[in-house]
Order: structure tokens, then C-alpha cells, then sequence
């Protein structure tokens, strides 16, 4: 089956691009609007991969990092936080509340799939 | 528009919605700092869209708007008026901006010089407000973005030109051997020429020591995963303090490995690759030379120095075959263990690789040699090497390496004759074309070649193959490509019978190599997944997404050194200025097998190539409908007046229910079967009010959708006028039916308007008056049993009604009489009137000149009422009072001339008998007297033309319906009435909707229409 | 399953996750003699592969996948039998 990556963004535009590029890479995709709303439907799934931006109502990136790490369901799965080019400090700070990586908006399909494939093994 | 772009645009009004409300609170905010990061939030996620796709306009003024946002949220004391209108400006440029996306189908018509102007204006606050250095640190910011950009596409011009320029590029080279490197020299012999023939000779290598942190699996990481995906890997191990670990005290979740490898591919490419662990990450530089190292035991004397300097000779001379030669005979005598044994294994090596350029092999060979005389304990050999051998020979031996790459190389050459005369046509016919169709068709054709690699023996494979036949026809045919037509037609037709040659050579013709031949996708499809950066061994891998730009470099290359006119100098000169805009993929492995191309059409490939994201566009998103997780789901208006239309058929259908039940009881006498009937009538009907209602509740919508407008209305009509005025909203999430909440947005704003402009005074005059100098504006809604009332009310000057009684008199709108009897109340509501306006001039606030009157007939449509109080000095009242919903209509079905019409319930006072006797003609108008009222009568065949008299009963009385109907009451004289029924009214469709005395018309139960009177008119 | 246990070796097949890591480490516990099949494999989590690498066990197979193979065999080949 193919890989099931979590998408967590309060901008539904944002939302829909990054699902066709997804979704046109083969991946199967789960959204959520916020960080309460991602909690809440990742009680019942188990994404291989969850992006997330940062910027939210509720529950930011920042704060759902730290939950999903607290949760031995998602200790080792792979992060990626969505970006804008001018938010390079909180990288860093995700990073160290345990995201993987990041990716910087607007995401061009080939450019996710390569880096998806670079940090989720099979994909 | 694409739904990504009607996404786009939807949730852009939402935010631009909520930026209005934010900036409004900003003004008023105690504490500023909470509704900043807010505003910030907000613009920051519009312009993070706007990014998706290309609008420069738009990008440029929200990005202007998220810097001033950001800084004002650092320094909340930036904050003042004139920012607030620069950003409302800024969101109108949006907003229109949106709307002319809409208007135009996606193609805006921007106004790039306002945006400018707009962006301008913004930075200029930045500037004027933070100083010089954020201005500074902004634009080092951009280059050093901008920089990093060109770097990556240096990058993968390297890569491609790799093969093609030869000697050209090597970088200026230490004298004597290469440094030998700790960590190579614990490389086996075998692992060292795997990498030396893997890389190129002159160039770089990276060695790559990545330690990664004790817990970075709890970061996501899987470093032996990142290690091996890293680009252009030619070895690499791991290294593990865990294998000295006892088993049972090992934690398995903390990393305690390094890894190392070594790269060919670019510095870029490389910390690219590593960039989220780069403080785990160092990279070293080699040179490819230091490769060249002898591995195994020392063992002085192992060859004779004859041997020795005859090898060394022959190296000198460049002559590959003879150095070939002496060590290959030499080895069989020699232990393989040994250095020497490796030094000649080198030689041999070297001479049988395939990319290095005689001159680099003898390079090579000679750093060997000189290892292998230092190893053996013989004196140094000078060698005189002549600088710059030929150009012949370096062309020659990459032409007899490409041959050997490439065993049907001249199987195709010879095609190439025929070929390149029908390719030429279709290249004329391509040129013909302008660029965006060109492309559009390339990348059409591209795609269908693609299609045909796949495995034509899977299941899906005849239905593929006709899609892609259609496909190409059609776009063969749009464009008119008529020399393309013919061929290709042919081509389908033999597809069709299930021979794909003729299709996918045609497909080459138009584009060289866009189609590899029927199924040959599925050799390789295990493998594609593999990225092939991490099999360099393997030429033969190539990622199927990257067979085009490889196609394209690759083809331009031989078409440049096949060009037999041009010096090697040139050669490689043009092919790398090709590879440049060929390929922007750093990740392109060479692969010979596939350089077989004819040359002629190959500048069109390169050139849509040179475009890679094109691909990438959202343009090519599938369209996928919005598909977000929130509680909500927004569903198209049609959708929903589809469920309120089946909802209506449903409840004509089920009122047929009684009519059968009465007729099996009184025609077939069947009394059991008209009670089932009955029963199952009952619930039937239960459900469909349900649903009904139901549907209904779906249709709410709040006041707060118009509501949330008139802040900002407020905010630019008051600053307009200098006026001070406080905005008070009450009952924003009172709901009513969608169609009556946005009926009332046009008339409220005019209200609002007029309060403003006529209302409230100037601060100055309500001073004087002794009033707060700040006006207040309330709108209140609230639900009253079935009806929704809306109440506006300022505190301003209020309506003086003798003045409304001149002017009313003056535009003949009341008699004289009238004048002197009305009331001060029935004067103010005489503004209401039909072509009452109070305004000495129209102002640009109030509108075109449509007064009150014009809110008035807005607030009729929907059957509402309005009604207005006013006191000089004291302030305006103006009440609307609304239906909830206007879906359902309950009417009173009446009988005149042996027709049913319909009046609407609300506008029924009563129905009674009235005796002929009591009828009487007032000035020619009949009337009766009705509870002390004296109401006049009128006959509905009357009123409709119709010829009859109206029938009297038995008992001589008529049958008088007494209706209200504006302000008036009158009764109505029908022949009989026939009870109410809730029916579903539909306005007049075609030649009858211009008949003003039905409003609509609606079924009922026994199928029969049902025409509802427009009293209004009819009167 | 991406490891199918039995009594004498562990088959490692297409992607091993480190979701599989304690189950390989309470195998290699109970089946000090256990050996390994790496043939099918395409990758294996560097938390496996460090637990191998601290079993020591005899490697049956190795991975079929040349460049995995030549990335891990140095660590589990000096350790084979340790």
C-alpha cells in the first residue's frame, strides 16, 4: 500500500496543492486544519509522514510537534514542517522540539517527492 | 478556473474578510500586540497562497503587507491610522484583484501601477519607520537568496556537461602526486577504482562524514537511510560503536553510528542533501586523483625495473595499449596481494575506462607509475609529457567511446536519413506554432509517449492506448498540424489493431525520443524506483521522470560533437552553453544506451526542457475537489436549491396521498384501504417536513454575513466625512434564510449610509447641542417567533417631519389635505415613498439618487415590512421586519370564475361573509364596514378581467378575503375559499414572468398548478 | 511483515522500520544462535542495523540490493560470530 503522509494546514488552498502533489506522486493523504483537529484525527491513523505548518489558529506547528513526539505511537516518524523562505529561525527551533525537516512553501511536486523520498525509506 | 484556484479565491475572501476585522480592532485594541500576531498570521497564510501560483502584482503587495505586519508586530507602536487605510487599500487591490480572476476565468486583468504604487507606499512606511539597516538586511537577504539560487543551477550544468567538455575544465592541479587521504587509504583496491571510474577525472570529490546526534531518531531521522540516499554516492560504509555493545544492555532508539561516504556530485548538491542535519554533517574536499592510491603489501623488487620504466614509457608516450600490454603481462607472474599487483591493475583499469579522456588516463597513469616506483624503491622517472595533446585525438577517442557505449548507434545513424526528411516537415510544422502551443503540444505528445512505455499487456493497457490515441488526435487537429495528421492517423489505426510501432515512432518524430517503444517502461520499473544518484554503477537506471531532460542533454551533446564542422573547442563550448538551459535536474546520470536520437528536432526538446517546472505548474494538478477535514463543508447554492426543488416535488407528491385515499373510500367504497392510505400518508408527510425542514436549516444563514461588512463601512464613511461614530452590532448570529440575509445586505448599507451622511452630525454641532461628540449606530437583529426584525437606529439629528411634509407635497406625492391631516409619524415614513428623497444633492455616499424608497421595494420583494421613527435632535429608528424563510409559503386558496388562485397567508387578515345589503358605493367605490372599519371591496374577477360576476351563496352574501396589503387594508371578493396549503412557489419562468399580477406559481396536491397572486400589483 | 521470525533465522524482507526494532531485539534475545537472512531487504533502520550489528550473528544472505549490501557488510561481517 502506499505511503499515507498527514497534512496539517489552516490555509484550505494550501492545503489542496500540496494534496495534488501528493497525490500525484502516489501517496495516499489525511488533512487537518490545526494542530487540536491533527491531534484529534491521528488518534486513529498512522501516517508514515506528517507536514505541518507552523502558523495556525489553536495549535500551532511548534506545539503539535511536541505532542505527536510525546505519543510513543509517533516518537521516530518523520516531520516536516511547511515554511516560508523568511522562517528559517523557527526551522531550527522546530528541529529541536524533534521535526526532521522542512520544506519551504510554495513546494513544487518533484521537489516533495524527492525530499519525501529522502526521508521516509520505500517511498 | 482551476479548483485549485477557485479554492484560491473563496478562501482569499475569507481571510481578506478577516484582515478588515482585524484591522478594525486594531484601532480600538487596548492591547495591540495580541491582534498584530493575529493580522500577521493572517497575511502571512495569503500570501503563502498567493505564492502557489504566478501573480506578480498580487505577491508583490502582500509581501509588502506581511513585512509591515511583521515589523509592526516587533514595534506595535508603528501602528496609526495612515497604516491602517494603506493596508485597507492594499486588501481592496486584493479583493479586486480576486475578482477580476473570477470575472476573467483566471487570467486577472491586474493594475500593475497601482500595485507598484501600493507596494511602494507600504515599503516606504517600512523604511520611514524601522530605518536603513532592515532595508539593508532585507536586500543582502535577497541576493544571498538570489546567489544561492545561480549556484544550484551551476550545479547542474556540471552534471551535464560532464561527458562533452573534455579537457577544458580541470582545475589547476598541485605538482607531484596527490596527498594521500587517511580515510581512502582504508578503501580496498576494488572500492577505489569503483569510485575513480565513477567519477571525473580533474574533478572533486566529497568525502562525506555524517555523525549524527544520540537521539536523532527521535527526530524522524534514519541516517543510514539519508547516507545512502545521498547524491552521486561511490562508497560508502557505516561505522558503529554498537557492534562492540553487549546485546542485552544495548538501547536500541540511541544512535551510535557514523557514516561516511564518498560523492562525485557537486558541494551544492551535497549539503542540499544533508541540510536538515548539517551540524551532524562534514564534507571534505578531494580530488579525484587521490583515488589513485596502491593498496595490499609492500614488497620491494616485485617487478624488474625494466618492466618499471618500459610501463613508464609507454605511459609517456601516451600509448594506452602498450602500458596496457606490459602490465597485464607482468601481473600474471605477480602475487596479486601485493602493491605492485594493484599499481598494475590500475594501469589496466585506467586504460579500459570509459569516460576519462586519453589525456586524463595518462594523467592518471602516470600518478600510478610514480606510486608504483616509490613502492618498488626505484629512483623518480621525469616525465616529459607533450602539454595539450591533439585535439584529434581527444575527439576521436570520445567518438570510438561513444561507439562502444552504443552497439545500435549505426543501426539508427543510417535510419537518421529518412527520418530527418519527415522530421524536418514536422519540425517546419512546429515552428509554426507559437511558443505557449508549442509547448502545451510537446508536453501533450511527451505524455502520450510515456503512456505508451508502459506494459502493453496489463489489463488497463487498451483503454490507455485509445486515450492517448484520442489525445493525439485532438491535439493534432486543434492545432491544424496537417502534415502531422496523415502519419499519425495511420499510426492509429494501426495501434488500434494492437501494433504500437508506428505510433510510438511517429511520437519520435515529432519528439526525438519521447517514446521509447511499447512497454519499455516495464524492464525498468523495478528499478526506477531506486533514485538512481544512489547506483551510479549502473548506467542503465534511469528514473522514468527523468528520461526527458536526460534525452535532452544528452541529444544535444551529439548533435554538437557529431557536428563534424566545429573545432572540439567550440563543441564543448556550445554543448555546455546547451547543458546550462537543458537542465536545471542536478541529478542526471549519463546513459549511453539511450544516445540515439536523430539530431534534427533536438533544439525543440531542449528548449521546452530547459523549462522543467513547467511541469510542476498547478496547471497540472488533477482536479480534486476540496477535500478539507473541517466540520464544515461549503456546498455549492445549487446544490442545495436541487434538495429544496426535490423537497417540493416530494410534498406534491405526497398531498396526491389524501386525494387517492378519498377517492377509494367514495368511488370504490374502500374504507380499510382510503384508512391505510391515510396512515401511511401521515408518515410519509411527517418525514417530509422533517426533510424539509431540515433543508431549511441548511439554508440559515447568521446575520454576521452582512454584518461583518459595515465596520469597515463605518470606519471609511465617518473618516470620510470627519465624523466620530461608535458602531454597536448586536444578534450577529440571528439566522434566516440565505436569499432573505442577502436581500437585506444592499438596503442595509444604504441605511447605514444614510445615518452617516444624514444622521449623525459633525462633531463640532453635536458639541454645540450638547451631545457626546461621538455618534452611535446600532444595528440589532433578533428573531421574533417566524420573523426576523432588523433595527437601525442612530442618535443624529432624526427626521423632521414638516420638512417631509413640504417636500412631499412639493414632488406631488400628497395632496394638500393629506399635508395638513397625517401625523408626524405617517410624515417620516412618507420618505418610504416612491421617489421621496430628503438629500438637497446626491452625494457620492448616499448613492445614485435612490432614496429610502429604493430599500423600501428591496425590503418588499422578500415580503418584508419596514417602518421608521424619528425624533428631531434625538435620533432615526428604522425596524425591518422579515419572513425567516421564504422557501415555504403557506397561501390561502381562493375560487373566483371557476379558477384557483393563491394569496400568500401573511398578507390574510381574515376571510368573512359579507351580506350584499351590507355592501355599499361610496364615491363610486364599493365598501363595507368591518369592525368599525370601513374597508373597500374589490372584485378579484375585476381586477383580473375576467368576465364573470363574483357568486354569491345561498344565504346572498359574498365571500370577502381581507387582506393587508402595504399599509392598506382592503377586502378582496372572491367566490368561495378553499383552505390554506403549504406549497413551494416558483417565480415565473419565460413569456410569463413578465406578468406582474402572479408572483409565482406552485403545485398542489392533485397535480394541478396554482397561480399566487401579487396583490400588490393587482391593486 | 517486513522480518518473519522462526526458530533458527530471521528473514528480513523489503523496508525494515525501526517500528520493528524491538521485536528483531527480544528475537536475537531468545534466539542467541539465530541467524539472519538479509536477501529481500532494501533497507533496514539504522536501530536495526545497529542491533544486528551488536548481535553478531551469522549473516545467511545478504542483501540482494548491491549498494545496501556494500554499506553494511563491513559492520556485520567483522562481527559475524562475535
Amino acid at each position: 500500500m502506499s505511503k499515507l503522509i498527514f497534512v496539517v494546514d489552516d490555509s484550505a488552498t494550501m492545503l489542496m496543492s500540496v494534496r495534488a502533489s501528493l497525490e500525484m506522486n502516489g501517496f495516499r493523504v489525511e488533512t487537518a486544519s490545526d494542530g487540536v483537529e491533527a491531534l484529534d484525527r491521528l488518534n486513529s491513523m498512522s501516517p508514515d509522514l506528517i507536514i505541518t505548518d507552523m502558523n495556525m489558529p489553536r495549535m500551532g506547528g511548534m506545539e503539535l510537534i511536541q505532542a505527536l513526539r510525546a505519543m510513543s505511537k509517533f516518537r521516530f516518524t518523520p516531520i516536516l514542517t511547511l515554511t516560508t523562505e523568511s522562517e528559517s529561525s523557527k526551522r531550527d527551533q522546530a528541529k529541536r522540539l524533534g521535526a526532521t525537516g522542512w520544506l519551504v512553501k510554495p513546494v513544487p511536486a518533484t521537489d516533495l517527492a524527492k525530499i519525501i523520498k529522502q526521508v521516509l525509506p520505500g517511498a | 478556473m482551476s479548483p485549485l484556484l477557485e479554492q484560491f479565491v473563496s478562501e482569499t475572501r475569507d481571510l481578506l474578510q478577516s484582515i478588515s476585522e482585524q484591522l478594525l480592532e486594531v484601532e480600538k485594541a487596548e492591547d495591540k500586540q495580541a491582534t498584530l500576531n493575529e493580522l500577521f498570521r493572517i497575511v502571512h497564510t495569503l500570501k503563502g497562497n498567493t505564492g502557489l501560483f504566478e501573480f506578480p502584482d498580487l505577491t508583490r503587495v502582500l509581501h509588502a503587507g506581511e513585512d509591515v505586519m511583521s515589523e509592526a508586530r516587533e514595534q506595535t507602536d508603528l501602528w496609526d491610522q495612515t497604516l491602517t487605510d494603506l493596508l485597507f487599500d492594499a486588501m481592496d487591490f486584493v479583493s479586486n484583484f480576486c475578482d477580476s480572476l473570477e470575472e476573467n476565468d483566471g487570467e486577472p486583468v491586474s493594475d500593475s501601477a497601482l500595485a507598484s504604487q501600493l507596494e511602494k507606499s507600504l515599503r516606504a512606511y517600512l523604511e520611514a519607520s524601522s530605518g536603513e539597516a532592515d532595508a539593508d538586511r532585507k536586500a543582502t537577504s535577497d541576493t544571498a537568496e538570489k546567489t544561492t539560487k545561480t549556484t544550484k543551477k551551476t550545479a547542474g550544468k556540471k552534471k551535464s556537461t560532464k561527458k562533452a567538455s573534455g579537457s577544458k575544465r580541470r582545475p589547476p592541479r598541485a605538482k607531484g602526486l596527490p596527498a594521500e587521504n587517511q580515510q581512502l587509504a582504508e578503501l580496498s583496491y576494488d572500492q577505489l577504482n569503483h569510485a575513480w571510474q565513477n567519477s571525473e577525472a580533474g574533478g572533486s570529490l566529497w568525502l562525506v562524514n555524517y555523525r549524527p546526534i544520540t537521539e536523532c531518531f527521535f527526530q524522524g531521522d534514519d541516517p543510514l537511510h539519508s547516507a545512502r540516499m545521498a547524491p552521486g554516492v561511490v562508497w560508502g560504509t557505516v561505522i558503529s560503536e554498537s557492534r562492540d555493545a553487549d546485546i542485552n544492555d544495548l538501547d536500541p532508539y540511541q544512535c551510535v553510528s557514523t557514516f561516511h561516504l564518498l560523492s562525485n556530485a557537486s558541494e551544492e548538491e551535497i549539503r542540499e542533501h544533508f541540510r536538515y542535519v548539517d551540524d551532524q554533517t562534514d564534507i571534505e574536499e578531494l580530488s579525484v586523483e587521490q583515488l589513485l592510491l596502491l593498496q595490499g603489501e609492500e614488497q620491494k623488487d616485485a617487478l624488474p625495473e625494466e618492466t618499471v620504466d618500459a610501463l613508464c614509457e609507454a605511459i609517456e608516450g601516451a600509448d594506452l595499449n602498450a602500458a596496457r600490454q606490459i602490465a597485464e603481462t607482468s601481473l600474471e607472474l605477480l602475487n596479486s596481494e601485493l602493491k605492485a599487483a594493484s599499481a598494475l591493475r590500475w594501469i589496466i583499469d585506467i586504460a579500459d575506462g570509459e569516460t576519462a579522456t586519453s589525456t586524463e588516463k595518462r594523467d592518471a597513469q602516470i600518478i600510478i607509475a610514480q606510486r608504483l616506483r616509490h613502492d618498488q624503491h626505484l629512483s623518480g622517472y621525469r616525465f616529459t609529457v607533450v602539454e595539450n595533446m591533439s585535439d584529434e585525438d581527444d575527439q576521436s577517442d570520445e567518438d570510438s567511446s561513444d561507439v562502444s557505449d552504443s552497439d545500435t548507434q549505426n543501426d539508427v545513424q543510417s535510419d537518421d536519413g529518412a527520418l530527418a526528411n519527415l522530421s524536418h516537415d514536422f519540425d517546419a510544422e512546429l515552428d509554426s506554432l507559437n511558443e505557449e502551443d508549442r509547448e502545451a503540444f510537446e508536453h501533450i505528445i511527451r505524455t502520450q509517449g510515456r503512456i505508451l512505455e508502459f506494459d502493453p499487456a496489463d489489463e488497463w493497457s487498451r483503454g490507455r492506448i485509445k486515450a492517448a490515441c484520442n489525445v493525439l488526435h485532438n491535439a493534432v487537429t486543434c492545432l491544424e498540424l496537417k502534415t502531422m495528421a496523415e502519419p499519425l492517423d495511420t499510426a492509429i489505426a494501426s495501434a488500434t489493431e494492437g501494433d504500437l510501432t508506428a505510433l510510438s515512432d511517429w511520437i519520435n518524430e515529432v519528439i526525438p525520443g519521447a517514446c521509447e517503444g511499447p512497454g519499455a517502461s516495464v524492464s525498468g520499473s523495478d528499478t526506477s524506483e531506486n533514485d538512481t544518484e544512489n547506483n551510479p554503477s549502473d548506467n542503465t537506471l534511469v528514473d522514468n521522470t527523468d528520461i526527458d531532460d536526460t534525452e535532452a542533454d544528452e541529444s544535444s551533446t551529439d548533435e554538437q560533437s557529431s557536428d563534424k564542422q566545429s573545432t572540439v573547442e567550440e563543441a564543448t563550448e556550445s554543448a555546455g552553453a546547451t547543458g546550462d538551459t537543458a537542465s536545471h535536474e542536478p541529478k542526471i546520470e549519463q546513459e549511453p544506451e539511450k544516445k540515439t536520437e536523430p539530431d534534427a528536432p533536438v533544439k525543440a526538446a531542449a528548449k521546452v526542457e530547459s523549462k522543467p517546472k513547467q511541469e510542476a505548474k498547478p496547471a497540472s494538478i488533477k482536479p480534486e475537489p476540496a477535500v478539507t477535514t473541517s466540520k464544515s463543508v461549503k456546498v455549492d447554492q445549487e446544490k442545495i436549491d436541487r434538495l429544496m426543488n426535490l423537497i417540493g416535488e416530494m410534498t406534491v407528491a405526497k398531498n396526491a396521498l389524501p386525494f387517492l385515499a378519498k377517492r377509494a373510500e367514495e368511488q370504490h367504497g374502500l374504507r380499510d384501504l382510503a384508512r391505510e392510505i391515510k396512515e401511511q400518508y401521515a408518515v410519509v408527510n411527517r418525514i417530509a417536513e422533517e426533510m424539509q425542514d431540515s433543508i431549511m436549516q441548511i439554508r440559515m444563514m447568521p446575520f454576521s454575513f452582512i454584518s461583518m461588512r459595515f465596520p469597515r463601512l463605518v470606519r471609511d464613511i465617518s473618516r470620510r466625512l470627519e465624523k466620530d461614530v461608535q458602531l454597536i452590532i448586536e444578534g450577529e448570529d440571528t439566522e434566516a434564510d440565505k436569499n432573505i440575509i442577502e436581500s437585506l445586505a444592499e438596503p442595509l448599507i444604504h441605511i447605514v449610509r444614510n445615518s452617516l451622511d444624514h444622521g449623525i452630525e459633525s462633531p463640532e454641532v453635536r458639541q454645540a447641542q450638547g451631545k457626546s461628540t461621538t455618534g452611535t449606530l446600532t444595528i440589532r437583529a433578533s428573531q421574533e417567533a417566524d420573523r426576523v426584525m432588523i433595527e437601525i437606529h442612530d442618535d443624529g439629528k432624526g427626521i423632521n417631519p414638516d420638512v417631509i411634509r413640504e417636500k412631499a407635497f412639493e414632488k406631488g406625492l400628497i395632496d394638500d389635505a393629506t399635508r395638513q391631516r397625517i401625523t408626524d409619524k405617517e410624515a417620516v415614513n412618507l420618505v418610504l415613498m416612491p421617489g421621496f428623497s430628503t438629500a438637497e444633492e446626491v452625494s457620492d455616499l448616499s448613492g445614485r439618487g435612490v432614496g429610502m424608497d429604493a430599500v423600501r421595494s428591496a425590503v418588499d420583494k422578500v415580503n418584508g415590512t419596514m417602518a421608521l421613527e424619528s425624533e428631531v435632535g434625538k435620533g432615526t429608528r428604522i425596524r425591518i421586519s422579515l419572513p425567516m424563510s421564504i422557501a415555504v409559503t403557506r397561501v390561502m386558496i381562493v375560487e373566483s370564475d371557476e379558477q384557483l388562485m393563491g394569496i400568500p397567508m401573511d398578507q390574510v387578515l381574515e376571510t368573512v361573509r359579507v351580506p350584499r345589503s351590507e355592501i355599499h358605493t361610496v364615491k363610486h367605490v364599493q365598501t363595507t364596514v368591518l369592525r368599525d372599519r370601513i374597508v373597500p371591496l374589490k372584485s378579484l374577477n375585476d381586477l383580473l378581467a375576467l368576465p364573470a360576476e363574483q357568486i354569491i351563496n345561498e344565504e346572498e352574501e359574498h365571500a370577502v378575503l381581507v387582506a393587508r396589503v402595504g399599509n392598506d387594508v382592503i377586502g378582496l371578493v372572491v367566490d368561495d375559499f378553499r383552505g390554506s396549503v403549504d406549497i413551494i412557489q416558483k417565480p415565473m419562468a419565460g413569456v410569463l414572468s413578465g406578468m406582474q399580477a402572479y408572483s409565482g406559481a406552485a403545485l398542489i396536491g392533485d397535480g394541478s398548478v396554482l397561480m399566487v397572486l401579487n396583490l400588490k400589483e393587482i391593486l | 511483515m517486513p522480518i518473519v521470525y522462526s526458530e533458527d533465522k530471521a528473514i528480513f524482507e523489503s523496508v525494515v522500520t525501526i517500528q520493528e526494532v524491538d521485536d528483531l531485539h527480544e528475537w536475537l534475545l531468545a534466539h542467541p544462535k539465530g541467524s539472519i537472512d538479509l536477501a529481500a531487504c532494501e533497507h533496514l533502520h539504522t536501530a536495526a542495523l545497529q542491533t544486528l550489528s551488536s548481535a553478531g550473528r551469522t549473516i545467511l544472505a545478504w542483501p540482494d540490493v548491491e549498494e545496501l549490501k556494500q554499506w553494511i557488510e563491513p559492520l556485520l561481517t567483522t562481527q559475524e560470530n562475535k
